[in-house]
């Protein structure tokens, strides 16, 4: 098999002792590699019953066939380990140069376990794995810290980080790579109970492919489609152009989900920053579309600054907390950023916060009082305590699932959490084959797991149609993003294939030489979702999980048996058992 | 006016984030709004979302009895969307355009209008 080394580096701490393990043709086969790949090493190391920030949950990278071909996005790494923050698989992915940087180390993946006695640096350079002090990093955000390895180890190598809130353990920290963050389910704080403040990777033994010249002819021609009127919004625009719309038809999230618009939508809107502020424009590694738009704004020193901006962290620290100042809405993303942290859990975390306060439950006694919705100062402040895991910060950097429980009072009915994971910025309301692909998606309440909204925006869907037929999209969707990030391919692309896995087959034969069929594309991405679903098993799910927040089924117009209904036909279409697979 | 980045159409990216900040960029009020050749008798408002409201405006009424009519009046009074989101051959949108008409999402030509619906234009890649 070409495209690929055939083995995945296992480095096992605290000495770094590492080992080449082979990887079978056909677990590659199978799995496809990206995501489908680090769920099923994840599978195979994780012992059942872990502790998340324990030394024997593994943190897995996975690379792709397809990362250092040229073909167009497909520079992505895919993490893996168990969620500090669901207690579930947690996976992410983010585009980085690193991602060509562990395809040319010599492995497809590399699993680390254990942990250090003392902060450090995992470096592997072309294959071989050593540790160096990271004592004298802590306390520097992700692009500081890459910015001083490089400088201490040269210009070669590519750094993953975590920030502050990654050493101190908030449950939805993340990993940042080249200003992108692997952001969802923590597994920033797994890297951060390592002690591992970074790893940097030096690497260009890339693996030759199967037809070379065939496959810059493919490429070429997907690069040409990345490039059309398909893309256009998110090269135009960016995902902020989201918000506008979904507030004119009613499914942005304000206020912690009590609403599915928001007065304030215009001042946050993308096209109206995009007038007033926009800077730049960026691609991630390797990418042909550019959807990183960076917008203005003026920093907490009075300096003007610029960060990247996106819809889920527009909605999530904008409407969803009935923010409204585009400058602190900027500033605040900026803070996620520099801090390494999920900016939708955090919004959502807070936003379940200033619910309390609305509610008159007090939180003074967990570390200090709640803000008001639409106290942008007080929320900017909250990032702060969050990043830092002080004050109230402590109680919330746990996320809104574990900071309900902990408060009690009732305080769970409006902790917007699929599995312990905040909702990302659709309201399920008027989506149905969303709804259901938020309640069953194995890493919690997940866009990127699973786009049945795709369904629901569009005409593939009728609103009268019967449960199968939603769960039908339902599933569909969920194996799209699987193929998707097992083929380390950006999801914006998708529009620019007529038939994504037939055509995706051609670039998979071309890249492996492997007799691939569209059909065995879609049984792999299928498996790789079962697979995640095994791994929760194996980690206590339980049918009762695969539900939404209360406040979702009310019956306006969900309630708890029609979504009941959905569920039993989502584990029908998949021929799954609804006790689990066996 | 604003621009489009080169893929879609030819233009230089610097004038675009140029002109992006220039005040004469308003969303609430686009400038087929000011037409000099405003529709005989609007029978709708097309709201228009992510990139056809930069190029566009906000809103831009068209009269027609079917989408088609639609699409075809929204180039004659909103020619910044011609090649770029319509197809000035076709008279249609280009692919990545939809239109939602009372809240149904359709790219059926034949779909048909009546006085006060809600026309929405908008790419059809959702979400992201």
């Amino acid at each position: 098999m070409r495209g690929v080394h055939g083995r995945w580096l296992h480095v096992r701490l605290p000495g770094a002792a590492a080992e080449f393990i082979p990887l079978a043709p056909e677990t590659l086969a199978e799995t496809i590699g990206g995501g489908g790949l680090a769920g099923r090493i994840l599978l195979d190391l994780c012992p059942p019953g872990a502790d998340p920030l324990g030394p024997d949950n593994p943190l897995v990278l996975a690379s792709s066939p397809f990362a250092g071909t040229g073909i167009t996005t497909a520079s992505k790494i895919a993490v893996a380990a168990r969620s500090p923050q669901t207690g579930m698989i947690g996976d992410s992915l983010s585009s980085s140069w690193l991602a060509l940087a562990l395809k040319g180390s010599g492995a497809d993946a590399i699993a680390i376990t254990g942990r250090c006695g003392e902060w450090s640096v995992l470096v592997i350079d072309r294959g071989a794995a050593r540790l160096e002090p990271g004592c004298d990093l802590l306390g520097l955000d992700p692009a500081e810290t890459s910015a001083a390895l490089r400088s201490r180890l040269g210009n070669g190598f590519r750094v993953a980080a975590i920030g502050v809130a990654g050493e101190r353990g908030v449950r939805y920290a993340a990993i940042a790579n080249d200003g992108r963050l692997a952001g969802r389910t923590g597994t920033g704080a797994v890297m951060g109970s390592k002690r591992l403040k970074a790893i940097a990777i030096r690497g260009d033994a890339l693996p030759p492919v199967a037809d070379r010249a065939g496959l810059a002819a493919a490429a070429r021609g997907l690069t040409r489609r990345s490039l059309g009127p398909e893309t256009a919004k998110y090269r135009e625009l960016g995902t902020a152009a989201n918000l506008a719309f979904f507030n004119r038809i009613g499914i942005l999230p304000s206020r912690n989900f009590a609403d599915g618009s928001f007065s304030g939508a215009e001042a946050i809107s993308g096209e109206r920053l995009f007038a007033d502020r926009h800077a730049a424009r960026h691609a991630c590694a390797a990418c042909t579309i550019g959807c990183e738009h960076h917008y203005r704004f003026r920093a907490a020193s009075g300096h003007d600054a610029a960060v990247r901006l996106e819809y889920e962290t527009l909605f999530a620290l904008g409407s969803l907390c009935g923010v409204d100042d585009p400058d602190a809405i900027l500033r605040a993303a900026a803070a996620c950023d520099r801090f390494g942290m999920d900016a939708i859990s955090a919004g959502g975390t807070i936003a379940w916060a200033m619910e309390c306060r609305q509610r008159g439950v007090d939180l003074t006694p967990f570390g200090g009082p709640a803000p008001d919705f639409g106290d942008a100062a007080a929320m900017l402040a909250l990032l702060e305590e969050i990043g830092e895991r002080r004050a109230l910060g402590a109680l919330l950097g746990e996320g809104s699932r574990v900071a309900a429980e902990t408060v009690g009072q009732g305080s769970g009915a409006w902790a917007m959490h699929v599995k312990g994971l905040e909702l990302p910025g659709y309201h399920p309301r008027k989506l149905r084959a969303m709804a259901l692909g938020l309640a069953v998606a194995a890493r919690g309440a997940c866009h990127n797991r699973s786009s049945a909204y795709e369904a629901d925006l569009s005409d593939a869907l009728s609103p009268a149609a019967a449960a199968d037929a939603v769960a039908a999209a339902a599933i569909a969707a969920e194996d799209q993003a699987a193929l998707l990030d097992s083929l380390t391919l950006c999801k914006f692309l998708r529009h620019a294939f007529d038939d994504l896995p037939g055509e995706a087959a051609v670039l998979y034969r071309l890249v492996t030489g492997l007799d691939v069929s569209r059909d065995d594309l879609l049984r792999a991405a299928a498996g790789a979702v079962l697979d995640r679903r095994r791994f929760n098993q194996r980690m206590g799910w339980t049918r009762d999980l695969d539900t939404l927040p209360p406040r979702l089924l009310d019956g306006d117009p969900l309630d708890p048996a029609t979504l009941d209904l959905l569920v039993a036909a989502y584990y029908r279409g998949r021929g799954i058992p609804e006790t689990g697979i066996a | 006016m604003w621009t489009l980045h080169p893929g879609v159409i030819r233009v230089n990216p610097s004038a675009k984030i140029a002109s992006a900040t220039a005040p004469s960029l308003d969303l609430a009020y686009p400038s087929a709004m000011t037409s000099p050749n405003p529709p005989a008798a609007p029978t709708v408002t097309v709201e228009c979302f992510g990139v056809p409201r930069m190029l566009a405006g906000a809103a831009v009424p068209c009269a027609g009895d079917t989408l088609a009519e639609i699409a075809r009046d929204l180039g004659r009074h909103a020619p910044a969307l011609l090649g770029t989101v319509v197809d000035p051959a076709a008279g249609w949108l280009l692919p990545g355009y939809v239109f939602v008409i009372d809240s149904a999402f359709t790219r059926d030509p034949g779909a048909t209008i009546h006085p006060g619906c809600a026309v929405l234009l908008v790419a059809s890649a959702a979400g992201g």
